[in-house]
């Protein structure tokens, strides 16, 4: 634990645009180049059609009608999870530990959903598609369609997360407006007022400090909706049931997908908040907020999240060898011989046995190498659940894409996609880190007052094992 | 003969089973699953924010406020982006949105 005491100022060091330095300047850059990069692609597979990427039709990429930009899709909403699970806990489970980066994870929720949602504009071909097929048929269409739950849980979801936010933001915006930025350009001789006051105004509508305990009673149900809903029913259910209800499909189908997309998910949940997190802390100087320990903890749950990844895998692997049908055998033996499914393994695998190793001997553990672990991860969950959707349809029952001619591998497009979002992300965090306290005001009056009550007892508690 | 006829005309010529037999219509699995089960935890929030202690009906309405109207900033702006899409790209607004031309 750092002996500088948390400070607002502290927090309000990235907010305005006085702020901006050189490095923030150089990451907005290659941030808006990694989307510049994909929107160029997304634009040319517009003009020409889904075609560009093989994935038009059954017969041109060997029967994969679904790939990366699914495989993505999924991977992006499971980063999302990490946010507000983290966030959900700290309220609901009193992990306070937690609280300095809850904010941040929130954020990662909001920002890693807009790249699921993209995703699938995206992969519809023409966009206008999201609202002729899926709200204009809503009402037919939601009684028997899957993707149509997926579009609804998800918007829920957003919906909550946001609402979240923004009612905890205004206890924050409240007592830090004088100290947020304003923006009041001068056009000619016109002095524009200040635009972001609007902003700030509608967060803080009718704000007094007697609804605080009010507010607090409901954003704490918000936590408990959220947690119930977005890990049980959303990733560990609708995104799964996309896949889980096709039985012909032996690598998709099967009740053990919701539990397994689950596990997946938050392996890269916690490694995007890892992420997250660490980038703020370098960026702002951060070490007295966001603690080593803070980090010792999240990759404590990086390993438990590994463990059950793995065993799930394990599941599948033993039902699908030991005596299975003829359609899952096919499935279960590309799994056991392609690299897109080994070597993710083997990447999860490697970050479980050091995150195991950290706990026998505490001196193994430095932030780099927990980022280490986190990237690896991140990898191996994209590339797995890419090789999931892809093989699916690889393997479907009878063999009946055998003869479609082609093979599927990620177009430039697709791949240019992963890094697109990437910077989508990453522009969303420079953007709303100018204009709102990316850490929550409670945190640093929780941790002002975790300080001065060890200055009273001088106890130090052991970090290394507790999560 | 018109018996005969009566007949034919009563026999179950048509298997009676629908491609989408069972699986379409409402209510369907999907009506239950989402509307009965994925989102009851949002029943549940909406309803102790208006019935639990310290209570504030003010705030409750303000958080239904959010609710709605994060709903709407999400959908109401693809509605209006849809129909510029159909009217600059196919000629008119698509349909099922209002104002729109029937399609071919």
């Amino acid at each position: 634990m750092s002996t500088k005491t948390p400070t607002e100022s502290d927090i309000l060091r990235p907010v305005g645009i006085e702020s901006i330095s050189k490095t923030y300047l150089a990451v907005f850059g290659a941030a808006t180049a990694a989307f510049g990069i994909f929107l160029v692609g997304w634009f040319y597979q517009l003009y020409v059609g889904m075609s560009v990427t093989g994935l038009s039709d059954w017969g041109t990429g060997g029967g994969v009608t679904w790939g990366l930009y699914i495989g993505a899709f999924i991977w992006w909403v499971g980063i999302a999870h990490g946010g507000i699970i983290l966030s959900a806990a700290v309220r609901l489970l009193g992990m306070d530990r937690y609280m300095p980066v809850a904010r941040l994870a929130e954020m990662l929720t909001l920002a890693g959903l807009s790249a699921a949602g993209f995703y699938i504009i995206v992969h519809m071909g023409r966009p206008d598609r999201m609202v002729t097929s899926v709200i204009g048929h809503y009402h037919i269409t939601v009684n028997n369609s899957p993707l149509v739950w997926d579009v609804t849980v998800i918007t829920a979801y957003f919906v909550l997360t946001a609402t979240y936010l923004g009612l905890t933001l205004r206890y924050d915006v409240s007592r830090l407006r004088d100290d947020l930025p304003s923006f009041s350009p001068k056009i000619g001789s016109f002095q524009a007022p200040d635009l972001l006051a609007p902003i700030y105004n509608v967060m803080t509508l009718g704000y007094s400090e007697k609804e605080d305990k009010v507010i607090e009673r409901m954003v704490w149900w918000v936590a408990l909706a959220i947690i119930i809903m977005a890990p049980l029913l959303l990733h560990g259910g609708v995104i799964p049931w996309l896949f889980a209800l096709l039985p012909t499909y032996p690598g998709w189908f099967g009740a053990i997908q919701g539990p397994q997309f689950l596990t997946i998910a938050l392996t890269s949940a916690i490694s995007g908040v890892i992420l997250v997190s660490y980038a703020f802390r370098r960026a702002y100087d951060w070490d007295h907020i966001i603690t080593d320990d803070i980090f010792r903890g999240l990759l404590l749950w990086l390993g438990f999240f590994c463990l059950l990844f793995l065993w799930l895998q394990l599941q599948q692997l033993v039902s699908g060898t030991f005596s299975p049908t003829v359609d899952h055998a096919a499935a279960t033996a590309s799994k056991l011989s392609h690299p897109a499914y080994i070597v993710p393994m083997l990447m999860v695998l490697g970050v479980l046995a050091y995150i195991f190793a950290t706990t026998l001997r505490p001196s193994l553990f430095n932030k780099k190498r927990a980022i280490g672990a986190a990237v690896l991860v991140l990898i191996a969950t994209l590339v797995e659940k890419t090789y999931f959707v892809v093989a699916g349809l690889w393997y479907p029952a009878f063999d009946i894409y055998s003869a479609t001619p082609g093979e599927y591998f990620p177009s430039l497009i697709e791949l240019s996609s992963v890094l697109g979002t990437i910077g989508m992300v990453a522009l969303f965090f420079l953007v709303i880190s100018k204009l709102v306290p990316v850490v929550e005001l409670h945190a640093i009056e929780h941790l002002r007052d975790e300080h001065g009550h060890e200055e009273h007892t001088e106890t130090e508690s052991e970090p290394e094992v507790k999560a | 003969m018109s018996t005969l006829a009566s007949a034919i005309a009563t026999l179950p010529l048509y298997a009676g089973i629908g491609g989408t037999e069972g699986v379409t219509g409402f209510p369907n699995i999907g009506t239950y699953v989402i509307f009965g089960v994925v989102l009851v935890p949002v029943y549940v929030m909406i309803a102790a924010w208006f019935i639990g202690e310290p209570r504030n009906t003010k705030a409750g309405l303000m958080g239904l406020a959010y609710l709605v109207g994060i709903t709407a900033a999400m959908w109401v702006p693809m509605l209006f982006l849809t129909a510029i899409i159909g009217i600059v790209f196919f000629g008119g607004i698509p349909e099922p949105l209002p104002f729109s031309d029937p399609g071919p």
